[in-house]
């Protein structure tokens, strides 16, 4: 076991890509478990709330005391991105972890009964597909008010679709293998063949999915977050702190045009590195997960 | 004792080893569906109206060409499809008037073995739980005995005990189907149905396969349905064999009797075609079927044969001729048998 | 060797394929000829270098995966591995026609039978559309599609395997190829329908007098179509003979473990012979002969130093150290299960 571990590192790093996604991902991992060292909350029963040092909405540069500089409204920029780490794995973990139970499900059942099941269920799906993603989004959060959870809610209700679909595909065509069949000829019980068989050789295909998704989503939260439709104010979330970069990323009052480039570089960075990492670590997961990779 | 032996012996007392299994009327349609409200608009007959049985400790042959049928005759007796009509009769029941359940006690009875070594064993589980895939649906033992069963019948198949933690990739085909068998074999069937077990294997591994199912034969009683498309290997390894065209029986016999008394001109023609590796036979008789296939989705009227046979006459497109025992363990679905026997 | 018929001569061909695990020798030092109107079988099994073989002649290897360092192929007089592609391409098709096992996947699917034929014709006979339409019709009609006028409109998919395979074989033999090379033509064949594409195929290399090497793994078929063989195992030819006497006195293991371990329809047996082991893989090759790890016939030599082709008699080769005696041996086939 620990032989094919080894042999599969050294396939990733033979691939310089894959290996940056890894190393970026693991980077943002670290990042987000040891964020309470790396940035000491004040407040210890609000840590996601960035501390403020001051209330003027005039940007302050880089400092020993706010290494990323201050945004309007004296954030931390620096407390507000390693924070942000762990709001984007969570939006991230959360929204694809429902959404891909909910369409494993739909996928599942859709490709492996078919018939009527697969009719009423695959029309369910595209009913929600034919909403445009963003609209639907929002006109949920403006139900159910702003807020992260909130968030969270509408972008499962509106992703799940892609996975059911993906997910039926995929069984479909693992249910034509032979060894469904051979495990039906042992007396398998029909769920035990779903999740025996089908199921861990249908979701594998689907993990490079997953993999961009996760760089997606917290993009698609951040976005919401800049709209003034995510988080509270004041809450850790790289949207946020480009949000509030809006007005600072080229200086209206005369002189340096970048004098506030702070503002926007560093969470944008963020942003970037962290969707980077997974785009890259797709290929890598596939291969990390296919037994066949261990020769 | 040798097959041909036990052959010869059975034939002089007279006494023939009782029935196994008894398929009756089998049929299997499936619906061809157009359109958006997708309406059936036809059936393809893949299998109709088929009897045969097959005796307790023999290999039986099941020939044909690719859409006869054989396949899905061998899948239906098992249940891994669902027939359309007939019965299939084992120790005293039909096992296509089962429920599922009950159905499902016989399964470990009833074995296969598929053709595809690669398609056949799923990738992400390690060989012994492959093999132990049956016993663990049947409950048998805990953990820890059915890893010790597995170990004894990869022995059995010629598989070195020490691959057991090993996934199906790691193996050759030869090695795959052997894996194949211990997992049919493990489960103590009294029925073996091999579906084109050794058709994706290359010629010398074939050999090898071929003789271990003579062996674990011997060994362990077995009796085999033997699908295939290979005439060479059928009579390699059968006792009697059944040659299927278009979802039809068109000829049973044992195996001598049938390559050297072929009764159907199918069969002949299929014996005909079959080449021999021997550059010195001058083969001038032979028989070359002129067109293709028609398709089971709409079979020609009268015998199914007929538009390609030489020696059909008016009747042949108008009934269909019945399958009948012609000499003692020698059914034939022709017209003509008797032309035939003469032409012989 | 200046031979007057001679068509094509192969020698010492060498391939290799570059691989992301390392470099590995596909075939090593393969020899043979063709002579006009004769047709050639190479017979082995699965990753034996018969197939590497045929798209190592063609110069259809993978680019920048398969590369030949060295051989020579001959084709009347010209050295087909020196030509520049321009040159070769018009060989491909026009001198040298190619048959696939598979024609679902050697057609595109996007076109009728009749386009692909016609612009084969067009490319290389010159022929104008309406002519070219023509003779598609009667290239269809001689390999015996039934209502060739129709069919010519047809697609790939719309045609039964027979039917596409006897396609396959009018467009290959459209342009009266002087070699047509046949890899596996009839192996995803039913038996009837592999007499006939057989029987088809024999009439038109007489009728064209063009040369044929037939690629496949079937015995039953060189038997009846060759009339020299090269078995191949792993990578090198192991015996190269005529046909009667290759089945008459085989001289290479391989040879006798082949023909002893199919069952044949001429023959009863109660066991069958096997060759024990498998094939070993490119990676790993044995030292010595390629074949020691399944022969029963090994002395030590056989595992120090690799054996070259001996003439056992004239025109029959093998590349075996106990190549005399194998007619003695081989009354004792050990098969070691």
């Amino acid at each position: 076991m620990m032989e094919g571990f080894l042999k599969i590192l050294k396939k990733i790093a033979k691939n310089p890509t894959s290996l940056a996604g890894l190393l970026l991902v693991l980077f943002f991992v670290i990042v987000a478990i040891f964020a309470p060292i790396i940035a000491h909350p004040e407040y210890p029963d609000t840590p996601y709330q960035m501390p403020q040092s001051g209330w003027s909405s005039i940007p302050q540069p880089p400092s020993w005391q706010n290494p990323f500089g201050t945004s309007e409204g004296q954030y931390d920029i620096y407390y507000g991105i390693i924070w942000g780490t762990r709001t984007a794995f969570k939006i991230g973990i959360v929204v694809i972890g429902l959404a891909l139970i909910i369409g494993l499900f739909v996928g599942t059942m859709a490709a492996y009964f078919g018939g009527w099941i697969d009719e009423v269920l695959m029309r369910i799906t595209d009913i929600f597909l034919a909403f445009p993603f963003l609209v639907g989004v929002i006109v949920i959060i403006t139900m159910l008010g702003p807020g992260l959870t909130h968030v969270m809610w509408a972008l499962v209700l509106f992703y799940w679709m892609g996975y059911a679909r993906l997910i039926r595909g995929s069984v479909l065509e693992v249910k034509e293998n032979d060894y469904v069949m051979a495990g039906r000829a042992l007396g398998t019980p029909g769920y035990k063949i779903i999740t025996r068989h089908i199921l861990p050789n249908a979701i594998f295909p689907i993990i490079i999915q997953v993999s961009m998704d996760m760089a997606t989503i917290p993009l698609t939260a951040a976005a919401l977050s800049f709209l003034g439709l995510g988080s509270p104010v004041g809450y850790a979330d790289w949207g946020q702190l480009v949000s509030f970069s809006r007005n600072w990323i080229i200086s209206s009052s005369g002189g340096n045009p970048f004098a506030y480039w702070y503002t926007i570089t560093f969470p944008s960075l963020a942003i970037i590195l962290y969707a980077m990492g997974w785009n890259l670590l797709g290929d890598a997961l596939r291969d990390i997960f296919d037994p066949r990779m261990l020769v | 004792m040798s097959k041909l032996e036990k052959l010869q012996s059975e034939k002089k007392s007279g006494s023939k080893a009782k029935i196994l299994l008894e398929v009756k009327n089998l049929k299997k349609y499936f619906p061809i569906k157009a359109g958006v409200f997708k309406r059936t608009v036809g059936w393809v007959r893949a299998v109709d109206d088929v009897s045969f049985f097959i005796r307790k400790g023999e290999t039986l042959g099941l020939v044909g060409e690719s859409g006869c049928g054989k396949t899905t005759t061998g899948r239906t007796i098992l249940r891994l499809i669902e027939p359309t009509a007939g019965s299939v009769h084992y120790g005293g029941n039909d096992l296509l008037a089962m429920s599922r359940g009950k159905m499902n006690k016989y399964r470990s009875k009833l074995q296969m073995i598929f053709q595809d070594p690669y398609g056949s064993l799923d990738p992400r589980m390690r060989v012994r739980d492959i093999i132990a895939e049956g016993l663990r649906s049947a409950h048998v033992g805990n953990k820890k005995e059915r890893y010790e069963m597995v170990e004894q019948y990869m022995e059995k198949v010629g598989l070195s005990k020490l691959y057991v933690n090993r996934f199906a990739h790691e193996f050759s085909g030869g090695q795959r189907q052997r894996v194949g068998i211990a997992r049919a074999l493990i489960m103590n069937p009294e029925l073996i149905v091999c579906d084109e077990a050794v058709s994706a294997l290359d010629v010398s591994i074939q050999a090898q396969v071929l003789n271990l199912l003579d062996d674990l034969q011997k060994e362990f009683n077995l009796t085999y349905l033997f699908i295939a498309h290979d005439l060479n290997v059928v009579k390699h390894i059968s006792d009697r064999i059944v040659v299927m065209y278009l979802g039809k029986i068109v000829e049973i016999a044992s195996k001598h009797e049938l390559f050297i008394n072929p009764l159907h001109p199918y069969t002949k023609a299929l014996l005909s075609a079959n080449p021999i590796p021997d550059p010195t036979i001058e083969r001038k008789d032979r028989i070359i079927l002129q067109g293709d296939v028609p398709s089971p989705a709409n079979p020609p009227k009268g015998c199914r044969f007929h538009p390609r046979c030489w020696l059909a006459g008016p009747q042949c497109s108008q009934e269909e001729p019945p399958l009948i025992e012609v000499k003692p363990d020698h059914y034939v679905a022709c017209h003509f048998w008797k032309n035939m026997e003469d032409q012989n | 060797m200046a031979n007057e018929n001679m068509l094509l001569q192969v020698k010492n061909l060498h391939t290799i394929f570059h691989t992301e695990d390392g470099t590995v020798e596909a075939i090593g030092g393969v020899d043979f000829e063709v002579k006009e109107g004769e047709t050639l079988g190479i017979v082995g099994e699965s990753g034996c270098g018969k197939s590497v073989t045929s798209l190592s002649v063609m110069r259809l290897l993978p680019k920048g995966i398969g590369e030949i360092p060295q051989g020579e192929v001959i084709y009347k007089g010209k050295n087909l591995l020196k030509l520049p592609e321009k040159e070769m391409r018009k060989i491909r098709g026009k001198e040298i026609a190619m048959i696939f096992q598979e024609p679902m996947t050697a057609l595109n699917p996007v076109y009728t039978v009749g386009d692909q034929l016609v612009e084969m014709v067009e490319l290389h006979l010159g022929m104008n559309k309406k002519e070219a339409y023509d003779y598609a019709i009667k290239m269809f009609e001689k390999v015996g599609i039934p209502m060739p006028e129709k069919r010519i409109y047809s697609y790939p998919h719309e045609l039964s395997g027979g039917l596409r395979q006897r396609a396959m074989i009018a467009m290959m033999m459209s342009c009266n190829p002087s070699l047509l090379i046949a890899d596996e033509p009839t192996t995803a064949l039913d038996v009837t329908i592999q007499a006939q594409v057989l029987d088809l195929m024999r009439a038109l290399l007489k009728e064209y007098n063009s040369s044929l090497i037939m690629i496949t793994h079937d015995l039953g078929v060189i038997a009846e179509m060759a009339e020299r063989v090269a078995v191949m195992y792993a990578g090198r030819i192991v015996e190269y003979a005529d046909i009667i006497p290759l089945f008459k006195k085989p001289s290479h293991p391989y040879t006798v473990g082949l023909m002893r371990s199919i069952p044949r329809p001429d023959v009863e047996v109660d066991r069958l012979d096997s060759i024990k082991g498998v094939v070993p893989d490119l990676f790993h090759m044995p030292k010595g002969c390629r074949f020691n790890t399944r022969c029963p016939y090994t002395t030590d030599k056989c595992f120090e130093e690799e054996p070259p082709l001996f003439e056992v008699e004239p025109g029959h080769f093998s590349r075996c150290w106990r190549y005399a005696e194998m007619e003695e041996l081989s009354k004792h086939w050990e098969s070691g299960e």
